[in-house]
């Protein structure tokens, strides 16, 4: 083991639930409830059913299961399906400093390993909060996206990190799994450029599959290359030397400062929503001449400054996309997952107001970034009057924190098109009283999806209401 | 879509078994032979007993086999536990100069076939197939050279194959490509130091990721556009990317083109192992002074510069070091794989030995390698002499090719180890034909342990 894996192996060894701030395990349970949500609202999304049925294929003894379903199946698949639901929408959480990504990622792991270890509430409460932890000191440490590595390197570890810890691996065999996790498992930052693909959603979820693998074969006593991070041909090797900064003795907290989402679009869109959304009131979209589009660099990066943004033909690259999700926004006062159906994709509407659209990086926004997500937005009317309006730190953003009511009532939307308001209530309660859980089965067998909501087939996406993510907090 | 992988998704789409040369057919059986014998000579060794453990956790009527059961599980876990048996002895096939182990793709072929009740001829072309894109791939890009690992070539060329075999279609192929590129990049901290169990089993697990990347593919899952040229791509990762020429259906496949080992051991020690053969036969042990292995820079770079490499403490290490194996040859006056047996590597006598060892690069045998895989080798005895011997080709090279007698013998030796003598035999007159079967998964069927 070289110095970084001993410190991530003792950070995530030595950390323990009674370690955790009150405000951290609370931060903890929000997440959770928003990911499920996320899950629930993706359940009947074509990318979550084919990844169901890839899991599905064959059946085993040992207790892994997908979220919502009964039956058994490979842990490292379980993995893999919960991965891609609680992602799929592009409305779980984020976190970006010198990289970034979506840190909710790890959860699939983690509960697919506390399923399998049958471990009670505290120990997952515990492993997610060191995932992110890990997770998110990497993004603190060093810019990995520029040098055209994706998030999954990161996940992979943070991920790894929390299986292990939740299956009661040795240190030595917890070593052994960060190298056998980390080293076949570099991702190439291709999945997030140009027109974007399924993948995007799903790179996360095949890492949080790897790192539940490569935690069986470290507890089924493989072992890995010995220096993977500092040793010839290693991490840093191919990234560059840089310092983890995560700090054994100090709890887990970076969880709390991750960003919940309240629309479906890229987090470096949501601050140009809620920006859109407060300009509809004094505008018809009729009267638009021109929209000038100002944001920091790498909202500008990701969803401005490539042609295909004007002309999405896929979900992903619409829901990475300034000119689309703004031109959404004003159009139909809200953005939701049915923004996004290719009916609406090839909408005249979005298609004219967008060739209006025009989108620059204000380098007085870049230096406000990532403190602050800021974005304004300008438009020209054809009577001649000018409008503006400007959003810092969007809805869910660490410094405009979602209540515990509205992270509730997102879940609860999410949660309309996959079970009853009773059973919703009954996971959020479920998830409130994690800490007192004595098996995380019991957050399995509360989420399943009860066959009588099948009675009345789920709403296609096409015709589901527009307003699930947006009337969070519109109100 | 990338233009590269258009062309490989179009290659695979038309290959045909119908149009494969005769000889390409026979060399594809000859390798799928040797590759099962490395899978069964494996067999008890701890890797592959954990990697079948941890494969028949899942057990499932439609799936595919693991080698020497009758067990069914994932096809992915089949090709990862089958995978590491092949390669865990180090004897398949290879590539030198950076290719690794072209014989990593039979494994997720032999999966994806019995999962899915392909025949012989399937098999047959999955198998070309995946040889052909695995060579264009280490043509395309040396991933050693730029601190990654070949793995990539197994990951991807088993996502082709077995799209093939799970009869994709053109743009799926290409999806499959994607998704097989992009995740699946490798560190090659693997084969770096004190060397772990990993080293044998980074294949079989890339070739489980690659079997996978077919599987999402054929779900309808879509990978990113330009995994090959594009922004952060494969080929801005490693600098230069030109994916090399993929042969005509009637043409040289480059299935022929792969050097079997003749001697259980990493293939630049191949050379060096048939030298000493030679002088062991000329000097005692007791008499050397000491013992110069004149080599090509790449040998000497994996295999002959580390500290480890004098005395190693794992098989892995002991597999990879020139030192340790020459010594051990000249001792024994034989080579066998026993000689990384736990017991053996704690040797003194070879250990004394190979501190009398130095391994030097000649500047004229490295400009001759890869072409050639030279070695010279010179032991001084404590009267002063000097013996010299010199190999340019060793036994299994494409220039220097084992017979077909030569392939039965090495997998009777390896698969004998765990099947009675009669089981082996009859095996052997299926595999030989194995084209002419209605289920390629009858493999599992004859080399079953009963």
């Amino acid at each position: 083991m070289d110095a970084t894996t001993e410190k991530l192996v003792d950070y995530t060894l030595n950390t323990r639930y009674e370690d955790l701030p009150a405000s951290t395990i609370d931060a903890c349970k929000r997440r959770l409830l928003d990911t499920l949500g996320c899950v629930a609202g993706a359940y009947d999304n074509p990318v979550s059913v084919a990844a169901r049925e890839l899991a599905a294929r064959y059946k085993m003894d040992t207790p892994a299961t997908v979220l919502g379903a009964r039956a058994r199946v490979a842990p490292e698949m379980a993995a893999f399906a919960n991965g891609v639901m609680l992602r799929v929408l592009d409305l779980s959480d984020m976190y970006r400093m010198k990289s970034g990504g979506h840190p909710s990622d790890v959860i699939a792991a983690a509960l697919a390993a506390a399923e399998l270890g049958a471990r009670d509430g505290r120990s997952l409460i515990t492993a997610i909060t060191i995932a992110y932890e890990v997770y998110c000191s990497c993004c603190d440490g060093i810019d990995l996206n520029s040098k055209g590595w994706d998030q999954p390197v990161y996940s992979v570890v943070a991920s790894v990190l929390a299986a292990g810890k939740l299956l009661g691996l040795t240190r030595s065999q917890l070593g052994h799994a960060v190298a056998l996790a980390l080293v076949p498992n570099m991702a190439m930052y291709q999945t997030r450029q140009g027109e974007l693909s399924a993948w995007k959603g799903c790179a996360g979820a095949n890492a949080s599959r790897n790192a539940l693998f490569a935690a069986l074969l470290a507890e089924s006593g493989f072992t890995g290359a010995e220096a993977p991070i500092e040793g010839k041909f290693g991490l840093w090797d191919a990234t560059g030397r840089f310092e983890w900064p995560l700090n054994l003795g100090e709890a887990p907290q970076r969880i709390e400062r991750t960003h919940l989402k309240c629309f479906p679009v890229c987090y470096h869109g949501q601050s140009a929503v809620w920006a859109a959304l407060g300009l509809r009131d004094r505008c018809c979209a009729d009267d638009i001449e021109e929209i000038r589009i100002g944001t920091y660099r790498t909202a500008f990066d990701m969803m401005g400054n490539d042609p295909t943004r004007w002309a999405p033909v896929t979900h992903e690259t619409a829901d990475h996309s300034l000119p689309y999700v703004v031109a959404t926004a004003l159009l139909d006062g809200a953005v939701g997952e049915a923004s996004f159906s290719d009916a609406k994709l090839r909408g005249a509407g979005v298609r004219a107001l967008m060739s209006r659209t025009k989108v620059s990086e204000d380098p007085a926004l870049s230096a406000q970034y990532p403190e602050s997500s800021p974005c304004h937005i300008s438009v020209q009317l054809k009577n001649g009057a000018h409008i503006r309006n400007e959003v810092r730190y969007p809805k869910g953003h660490d410094r405009s924190p979602m209540t515990v009511d509205e992270v509730n009532d997102k879940f609860r939307g999410l949660f309309a098109s996959y079970g009853s308001a009773r059973q919703a209530q009954r996971v959020i309660a479920l998830v409130d009283g994690l800490d007192e859980l004595q098996d995380v089965g019991e957050l399995f067998a509360g989420f399943t999806r009860r066959s009588r909501t099948l009675k009345t087939a789920p709403t296609p996406q096409a015709q589901r209401e527009p307003e699930t993510a947006a009337r969070v907090s519109v109100a | 879509m990338d233009p590269t992988i258009e062309r490989i998704a179009a290659y695979a789409q038309a290959l045909r078994f119908e149009s494969l040369p005769r000889a390409a057919v026979h060399e594809t059986a000859r390798r799928i032979i040797d590759a099962l014998g490395c899978g069964l000579g494996g067999y008890d060794d701890e890797p592959c007993r954990i990697a079948r453990k941890l494969a028949a956790r899942v057990k499932s009527e439609s799936g595919a086999r693991i080698l020497g059961t009758s067990h069914r599980t994932l096809p992915e876990l089949a090709t990862f536990a089958n995978g590491v048996m092949i390669r865990y002895l180090d004897g398949n096939d290879t590539l030198p100069g950076g290719g690794g182990h072209p014989s990593d793709v039979i494994a997720p072929m032999l999966a994806v076939a019995d999962a899915n009740g392909a025949d012989g001829r399937s098999l047959i072309t999955a198998i070309a197939l995946a040889y052909e894109i695995y060579y264009a791939f280490f043509r395309g890009a040396i991933m050693r050279e730029r601190g990654m690992d070949h793995v990539l070539y197994t990951a991807v060329a088993s996502a082709v194959g077995a799209g093939k075999l799970l009869g994709l279609d053109t743009r799926k192929l290409g999806q499959a490509v994607s998704l097989a590129i992009t995740p699946n990049i490798a560190l090659h901290a693997t084969r770096r130091g004190d060397l772990s169990m990993w080293k044998g089993v980074a294949a079989g697990n890339a070739a489980r990721n690659g079997v996978f990347a077919a599987l999402l593919a054929a779900e309808g899952m879509t990978g990113p556009d330009n995994a090959i040229e594009g922004s952060h791509g494969l080929r801005e990762l490693v600098g230069k990317f030109e994916m090399g020429a993929l042969a005509a259906a009637n043409g040289e496949l480059k299935v022929t083109q792969s050097n079997l080992k003749f001697f259980l051991s990493e293939y630049h020690s191949q050379s060096p192992i048939t030298a000493a053969l030679e002088l062991s036969r000329e000097v005692k042990p007791e008499d050397i002074e000491s013992i110069t292995i004149h080599t090509y820079w790449f040998a000497w770079h994996e295999i002959g510069s580390e500290p480890e490499k004098w005395h190693p403490t794992t098989r892995e290490s002991a597999d990879h070091s020139l030192p340790f194996i020459i010594s051990a040859v000249l001792i024994d006056g034989a080579f066998s794989d026993a000689i990384f047996s736990e017991a053996r590597i704690r040797d003194p006598k070879v250990h004394a030995l190979a501190d009398k060892v130095s391994v030097q690069e000649d500047p004229e045998l490295t400009r001759r390698f890869s072409a050639a895989i030279p070695c010279r080798l010179e032991v001084r005895t404590r009267s002063g002499e000097l013996k010299t011997a010199a190999v340019e080709y060793p036994r299994g090279h494409v220039n220097n090719p084992m017979t077909d007698a030569e392939v039965e013998t090495k997998f009777r030796a390896l698969a004998g180890r765990v099947l009675p003598e009669q089981q082996v035999t009859s095996a052997l007159e299926r595999l030989w034909k194995i084209d002419e079967e209605a289920h390629a998964g009858v493999v599992f069927d004859l080399l079953c342990r009963s």
